[in-house]
């Protein structure tokens, strides 16, 4: 009775267990999936936010270099304003945003190109393209320009309209990608 | 001469009655706690299954109101309000090509009461009058917009239509979309006038 | 005798082991489930945190820039710019928002708006700058009496549409030409001597264009007398002349002689206007409202150069500059050419007989500041390449004992201000622009085209500009009573709290104004305690003892006028062809639609784009040298569009030929010169 009281409960109690690890394990691997793309989409955003509140405060005639649609560019000088002192805009040093030199990271930089230089890096996921869109000559993704790269800047006007998309590989090794954009007004 | 045997002894002899069915009583027990906690997970994942939703859906919508208000901004300030109303025959660029007062926006589906399938929409201090159309109007009685005020910088506020000589315009941008979980609501408000420089 | 205890023997150890061992699985279970569960619930909330934070953010963001636009639309009217305070904001939306405002000295305010929207707060600054008052809206004005000689001749126009005629009446059809011809040979009928007064001497009342005519004077005993001179005529035109003075105006004009004022004569308040004989005026002769004050001119301080006196038949070039020469004299025949943009502070100006001094205004305006003594020569020559008068400012701030005489060797094109000179116009003497002058003689008549777009650029410099702005602060509330509620963490009570409009700094407020039952009333006091309700029109405004734009101006400024044709070039769904057709047809066309034809996108064809320039000439300089700058157009083609107006060409536009068109064609333009 006891050896068979004791296999029956071992026996309900592993099939109980297997169920529930099958359930939690399948359970942990969706919401490892979706944590993976919402940490991804939210890393995506934060970046883009730190962008979009840099460039507003830029002097649109800094705006280096100006690309009219469909040209569009990796990167962005620009001068921001610290406010006026004795009857004259106080212009900060010039900042930089683009790609790094491999192209997988949208770095921020201080005195671009000067003993001064500040970096850092606001996103290290960058997509080599934009998503949708091949190197081939052609807008793939009917956006409006040509082969963009992770990270684009296309000026019109005074606005900027910035699109960034990111990539990284998820639990299950196969890669999720995010794509965000944006448009502000340069407002200086 | 008996020797006695010590308790465990006499314990792991089987013969205690309370031993009967003890494994199988844990195994319920566990069973028990485990679909607990199951459910209880279950429910976490259905809580953050929610909130995903929701991260990825209000983000969308904010980002989606400021490329329309950067945009607005981005137009000569004397037509923002001919570009954006819901009169498409005052549209600078002739009947129907301007973008409008409501929108889509992708990855938002619209609620069900959406007359057109949109999901965004601008808002000014309008009025229509009786027979006419719409009209940019110091009178409103809009008070989430700070009306009735001046529009037209004169200090008066009369019941004329400002759509040709506002200096200042107040605007609303309100998502309603249907999300995973529900209906969901954004709204946004600011105040546009021409920054010469 | 065989012991139970050899029947189930296990050995002690593993008995406890055996007890409670599946609810020890289960507690792992749990355990590892809430494990997950918590890292689960942490990334997501503060994912959800994050993004919370960063919408309120944005809300606050939008919520102080309608901070900034309030404050905006408060200074352009003159008040403080200050809204609300922090212990009491605007309530606008579901957030709030208070402005401060600081005078930072030399015509600088700085605005600080903080927006508070959920858990954030956004702080911006904008500075802006004050309008520059300025005169040449004043058209030609004197604080003294001014005379106008006979054949005095004022018209206005719009330098954004060019001015088509050079005659004394601007038609606008042949139905208007057909009545005035009516007018005038009913005049002749009238008159024994048959009218020299020409059409615009028939007595149309006023705003009745060729309707109604007078009986004619009844002659007298002697039958030579003369008839009496027709009574003024007012005849509406599209563009207004201006003259003004801060004394009377007194207006001659004789049959041989009449002077035609299409505009408005406004005499001081105290003042008025008197006509003596064959004289034509449309628009007002009303008195001012006010006195003008004529603000000093504030020259600035530039570096130092050499003094400069040019002579020979080279021009000299002077590249876009901000100084200060000692002198700048242009000898007899000579040339100097100053590209804009330019400042210039001059202490003495001299130009001699025949000289020259263009101004190239294409990339900028130029302005030159005369400090000690002007000298210009009759036939001396001030050119401006645009002919666009906004671009062209020649301020006079000496005080010289001696009258100053203009150039009159060719139509100046620009503002002149002078406030304490004496200018003397001589004969010949053309302006399209402004004059205003501490006195202005005319020793001979002038021609005077007033340009109302000086009056547009007058408002628009008169408003604010932004200076600077900037992010001062954008972030989010720490944990705590209030982080998500704005008017908690303030301590404020929302409903009490009141609309951004009724929430600015009180201003003392002086205005008159037609009140709704139609009469003109006065008050003079905090704009607080005004009821504007009672507003129907404002007739004079001033806050704080500054005169406000009124509606009108603003609206002016905010629509702006632009040729329709000028857009029509601009439709991508015409072809080259199509647009050279279109131009073609309404030839003569404005220098907004030339310009738009030289620089359309996609380019025009080179010999369409010829055909159209041929077609309007003569160009002015500015016209020519965009099109030569231009890439579309061939070096024959260019030479083509040359030679029609050849001979002529500017020396300007010679040098810029000579970098743009072939050897061969370079030369036959020359030649031809």
């Amino acid at each position: 009775m006891t050896a068979m009281e004791l296999v029956l409960a071992l026996a309900l109690l592993a099939i109980i267990a297997l169920k529930a690890s099958m359930v939690l394990t399948s359970a942990n691997e969706a919401q490892q999936q979706d944590s993976a793309i919402m940490a991804l989409e939210d890393q995506a955003r934060r970046a883009l936010d730190q962008i979009a509140y840099a460039v507003m405060g830029s002097d649109r005639d800094s705006l280096i270099p100006d690309p009219e649609s469909p040209i569009f560019s990796t990167s962005l000088r620009y001068s921001i304003s610290l406010g006026v002192e004795d009857g004259e805009v106080v212009w900060d040093d010039p900042e930089e945003i683009g790609l790094s030199l491999d192209e997988s990271q949208v770095i921020w930089r201080k005195n671009p190109g000067t003993a001064e230089e500040l970096r850092v890096a606001w996103c290290n996921v960058v997509r080599p393209f934009l998503e949708g869109e091949i190197p081939n000559g052609t807008d793939d993704n009917g956006n409006g320009i040509v082969d963009e790269n992770g990270l684009s800047f296309v000026v019109e006007r005074d606005a900027v309209t910035i699109r960034l998309s990111v990539q990284r590989p998820g639990p299950q090794n196969q890669p999720i990608s995010e794509t965000v954009s944006t448009m502000v007004t340069v407002r200086n | 001469m008996l020797i006695r045997t010590p308790v465990a002894r006499r314990v792991a002899s089987g013969r205690h009655p309370s031993r009967a069915g003890i494994t199988l009583l844990e195994a319920v027990l566990a069973i028990g706690v485990m679909t607990v906690a199951v459910g209880l997970f279950s429910s976490m994942v259905v809580s953050t299954s929610r909130q995903r939703s929701s991260n990825h859906e209000y983000p969308v919508a904010s980002e989606a109101v400021r490329t329309l208000l950067e945009g607005m901004r981005n137009q000569e300030f004397a037509q923002v309000f001919a570009q954006y109303n819901d009169n498409p025959q005052d549209d600078p660029g002739g009947p129907g090509s301007a973008p409008g007062h409501r929108f889509a926006i992708e990855g938002l589906d619209p609620l069900p009461t959406s007359p057109d399938g949109f999901v965004a929409e601008v808002f000014f201090p309008t009025f229509v009058p009786v027979g006419e159309t719409v009209q940019l109007r110091e009178d409103v009685q809009e008070a989430s917009l700070g009306m009735p005020r001046d529009l037209s910088g004169d200090s008066i506020i009369d019941a004329e239509d400002h759509a040709d000589d506002y200096v200042l315009l107040p605007v609303r941008v309100e998502v309603d979309w249907s999300g995973r979980y529900g209906a969901r609501h954004l709204e946004i408000y600011t105040m546009l006038t021409e920054f010469r420089k | 005798m065989t012991s139970n205890s050899t029947r189930c023997h296990r050995p002690n150890h593993l008995h406890g082991k055996r007890a409670g061992g599946a609810l020890v699985l289960a507690l792992v279970s749990v355990v590892t489930v809430a494990g997950l569960t918590a890292a689960f619930l942490q990334l997501s909330t503060a994912v959800s945190r994050r993004q919370a934070h960063m919408r309120d953010k944005m809300q606050a963001f939008y919520m102080a820039e309608a901070g900034l636009a309030e404050a905006w639309a408060a200074v352009q009217i003159k008040k403080s710019g200050n809204v609300g305070t922090e212990e009491d904001p605007a309530l606008y939306g579901d957030g709030l928002f208070w402005v401060e405002a600081t005078d930072m000295g030399g015509r600088l305010i700085q605005l600080e708006s903080t927006g508070m929207v959920g858990s954030a707060t956004a702080v911006l600054s904008l500075v802006v700058e004050e309008g520059l008052e300025t005169v040449a809206d004043l058209g030609v004005y004197s604080p003294t009496s001014l005379d106008l000689p006979p054949g005095t001749f004022l018209d206005g126009y719009d330098s954004r549409l060019g001015y088509k005629d050079g005659g004394a009446l601007r038609l606008t059809s042949d139905e208007d030409l057909e009545k005035l011809l009516e007018e005038f040979l009913q005049q002749m009928e009238g008159s024994e001597l048959g009218g020299l007064s020409g059409p615009l001497g028939a007595s149309a009342p006023r705003g009745d264009r060729g309707g109604g005519t007078p009986s004619p004077p009844p002659p007298g005993d002697d039958p030579l007398e003369l008839p009496p001179a027709p009574e003024p005529v007012v005849v509406e035109d599209e563009f207004a002349g201006r003259i003004a003075s801060g004394g009377g105006i007194t207006v001659n004009g004789t049959v041989e002689l009449p002077t035609v004022i299409q505009g408005d004569l406004v005499p001081s308040p105290q003042d008025t206007v008197s006509m003596n004989g064959t004289v034509s005026v449309t628009g007002s002769t009303d008195p001012a409202a006010d006195d003008v004050e004529l603000p000093a001119i504030e020259v600035p301080v530039l570096n130092t150069l050499a003094a400069c006196m040019h002579s020979g038949s080279a021009p000299l070039l002077m590249l876009p500059t901000e100084a200060h020469l000692p002198s700048l004299e242009v000898a007899q025949g000579s040339e100097v050419i100053v590209q804009g943009p330019a400042t210039l502070v001059i202490d003495s100006l001299t130009l001699a007989a025949g000289a020259r001094l263009y101004l190239d205004t294409t990339e900028g305006e130029v302005t030159i500041y005369v400090t000690t003594a002007a000298s210009f020569a009759e036939n001396a020559q001030v050119l401006n390449s645009t002919e666009d008068p906004a671009n062209l400012s020649l301020n006079i701030s000496a005080q010289p004992a001696e009258p100053i005489g203009l150039p009159a060797g060719a139509p100046i094109h620009g503002v002149i201000y002078a406030p304490d000179a004496e200018l003397t116009v001589p004969p010949g003497f053309e302006l399209f622009g402004s004059l205003v002058a501490q006195q202005v003689t005319f020793a001979a008549p002038p021609r005077l085209h007033f340009d109302e777009n000086l009056a547009e650029v007058a408002r628009e410099r008169a408003l604010p500009s932004l200076f600077s702005w900037r992010i001062v602060e954008l972030e989010n509330a720490l944990l705590g009573p209030g982080a998500n509620d704005p008017f908690v963490r303030l301590g404020v009570n929302r409903a009490a709290l009141l609309p951004p409009a009724r929430v600015h700094e009180d201003n003392p407020l002086d205005i008159t104004y037609e009140d709704n039952g139609g009469l003109i009333q006065n008050y003079a006091g905090p704009e607080s305690a005004f009821d504007w309700s009672q507003v129907r029109k404002p007739k004079a405004l001033s806050r704080g003892g500054e005169k406000v734009i009124g509606e009108e101006d603003l609206k002016a400024v905010t629509a702006p006028t632009i040729d329709p044709l000028a857009k029509a070039v601009d439709d991508p769904a015409k072809n080259s062809s199509d647009v050279r057709d279109l131009l073609l047809a309404a030839t003569p066309i404005s220098k907004d639609a030339l310009l738009a034809s030289i620089h359309r996108e996609p380019e025009m064809n080179s010999s369409h784009l010829k055909d159209v320039l041929e077609a309007n000439a003569p160009l002015n300089d500015q016209i020519m040298l965009e099109a030569l700058r231009n890439s579309t157009m061939s070096s024959s083609d260019l030479k083509s569009v040359l030679l029609t107006m050849s001979p002529g060409l500017s020396a300007q536009v010679l040098m810029a030929a000579a970098a743009y068109l072939a050897p061969s064609d370079l030369l036959s333009v020359q030649g031809a010169q």
